[in-house]
Parts: C-alpha cells; sequence; structure tokens
C-alpha cells in the first residue's frame, strides 16, 4: 500500500500551494483524452507484428524501435492523466462534493491503480476498465456544476465512447 | 500546533511539495530559532492556510513565494507572528 494511500486515512488538514488567481478552470476532458490515448498506444502496440517468428535482425530493430516509440506516448499521457485525476481530485472536488457523490473517492483510487495497470502492462483490459472510470468521474464532474452530460461515440480511432457535457 | 500531518493542494510548490503530497509542520523549530531563508512555512491567507518557501527577510519581513515558477503567487511580505509553523517532512 503506496504511503500516501494510508497517510490519506489519517486526520489531516489541507495547505493551499496554489496559483496566482485560482481559475477555476477545470475540464475533465483532456483526463479522457489522454485515457484514450493510453487505449490506442496498446492498440498500436498489439498490431505490430512480425513476419516470422524467427524474423531477421533488421525487422526486429524496427520493431523494437517502433514499439518504444509507441510505449513513449504511452508513457507520456498516462502522465497526463495522473496529472489531470490529481487536479480533479485535489483542486476541484471539495469535501462536499465526495460527501455527496459517495463513490467518488473510490473511483479516483481505482482510477490510480488501474492507470500504473495500463502505464506498466499492455493491458488492454486494465486500459478500458481505466477510461470507463475515467469517464464516471467526467460525468460526476459536469453534475457537481448542475450540467448534463452524456456519453457518445469518441471521434477517436479507439472508438469507444466518451463523456461531453449535453 | 506541535506537529500536523497535512496535504498539499495546488502545483506552486513543485518539485518540493507535489500536489496531493503529505507533508508534517511543526511550530517548535521556531520556539526557539527564527524562520530562516529557505524555510517553507505555513501561513493563513484568506482563511485557508498556505505553504511557501521563504526567499527574502528584510527588516523583519519575510519574503514568500512558491518554487513552481508557472503557478506562483506573489504573496506581500509576512509578519514573523503570521508564520504559523515550519515543514519538517515530506513523504
Amino acid at each position: 500500500m503506496k504511503i500516501d494511500k494510508i497517510l490519506s486515512l489519517l486526520p489531516h488538514k489541507t495547505a493551499y500551494a496554489h496559483c496566482d488567481i485560482p481559475c477555476g478552470i477545470y475540464d475533465p476532458h483532456n483526463a479522457q483524452m489522454a485515457a484514450h490515448t493510453v487505449i490506442r498506444m496498446i492498440q498500436l502496440i498489439e498490431d505490430v507484428s512480425a513476419t516470422s517468428p524467427e524474423s531477421p535482425f533488421e525487422e526486429r530493430k524496427k520493431i523494437i524501435s517502433q514499439v518504444s516509440r509507441i510505449t513513449h506516448v504511452k508513457e507520456e499521457h498516462s502522465n497526463i492523466l495522473e496529472h489531470e485525476l490529481t487536479t480533479l481530485e485535489n483542486d476541484y472536488f471539495k469535501d462536499e462534493h465526495y460527501a455527496k457523490y459517495k463513490e467518488l473517492k473510490k473511483w479516483f483510487s481505482d482510477a490510480n491503480k488501474l492507470g500504473t495497470k495500463a502505464r506498466t502492462e499492455i493491458n488492454m483490459e486494465a486500459a478500458k476498465e481505466l477510461l470507463e472510470t475515467v469517464m464516471k468521474i467526467a460525468a460526476t464532474f459536469y453534475d457537481s456544476k448542475g450540467l448534463k452530460s452524456k456519453r457518445v461515440k469518441s471521434p477517436y480511432p479507439t472508438e469507444l465512447d466518451i463523456v461531453v457535457q449535453s | 500546533m506541535l506537529l500536523s500531518l497535512f496535504r498539499t493542494s495546488g502545483h506552486s510548490m513543485e518539485s518540493s511539495l507535489k500536489n496531493g503530497s503529505f507533508f508534517i509542520a511543526s511550530n517548535i523549530p521556531y520556539k526557539f530559532n527564527s524562520p530562516g531563508k529557505g524555510d517553507i512555512v505555513l501561513f493563513e491567507h484568506g482563511g485557508k492556510q498556505i505553504v511557501k518557501r521563504i526567499f527574502k527577510i528584510s527588516n523583519n519581513k519575510y519574503f514568500v513565494e512558491g518554487e513552481n515558477k508557472k503557478d506562483s503567487k506573489k504573496f506581500a511580505p509576512i509578519k514573523r507572528s503570521e508564520i504559523l509553523s515550519k515543514v519538517i517532512w515530506t513523504f
């Protein structure tokens, strides 16, 4: 169990290290985009194939280079996703939100664990479950602002859904 | 406060204090010594406890700012009496 998880269970206060003008501008869209990108990168990795089990060295070098570059992008967007979720969890959502939306804290915790799996493994199931969890957080975000939202088919090659304001 | 556990909210103290990270603060160090340049301190502003680093001390006033230059507020210098505690341990 990470130390932060243990510490979060202890009584603690909040110390603010905020920017000059707390802009109040938050949006779950970037988190969803990052989750879609992680899925897309896993799709691309899974699509990489060799011409044979004993493919020539030159071909294997190309495959390694290709997978390395895709993995780099997956890692980047896993970081973006983590940053976006941390901002929503700690900066946007307040105590009253967590009191109202009972599962919200658990969703952030689940997203953290799934994010680690999706980052460190080629794990499509974890990545898709991560997107589902991020979409729940997104829907809660809109609801917390008194806005209606809906799930629609995203325009991305993942061909999965995204939550948008309706 | 002797010892208190805090969670950081915001990015202005990154990389020392990451958004969402925990730290322990105490007023004990300042029972015997004055706050010094470089100390990360807690003070009250607008009803909230703010965490920043002291970057200059002049005429008994403490100038504080965040470490993240992209995301940091310039506060007016604060008085010794406004400093609540010192960050003594980060996780």
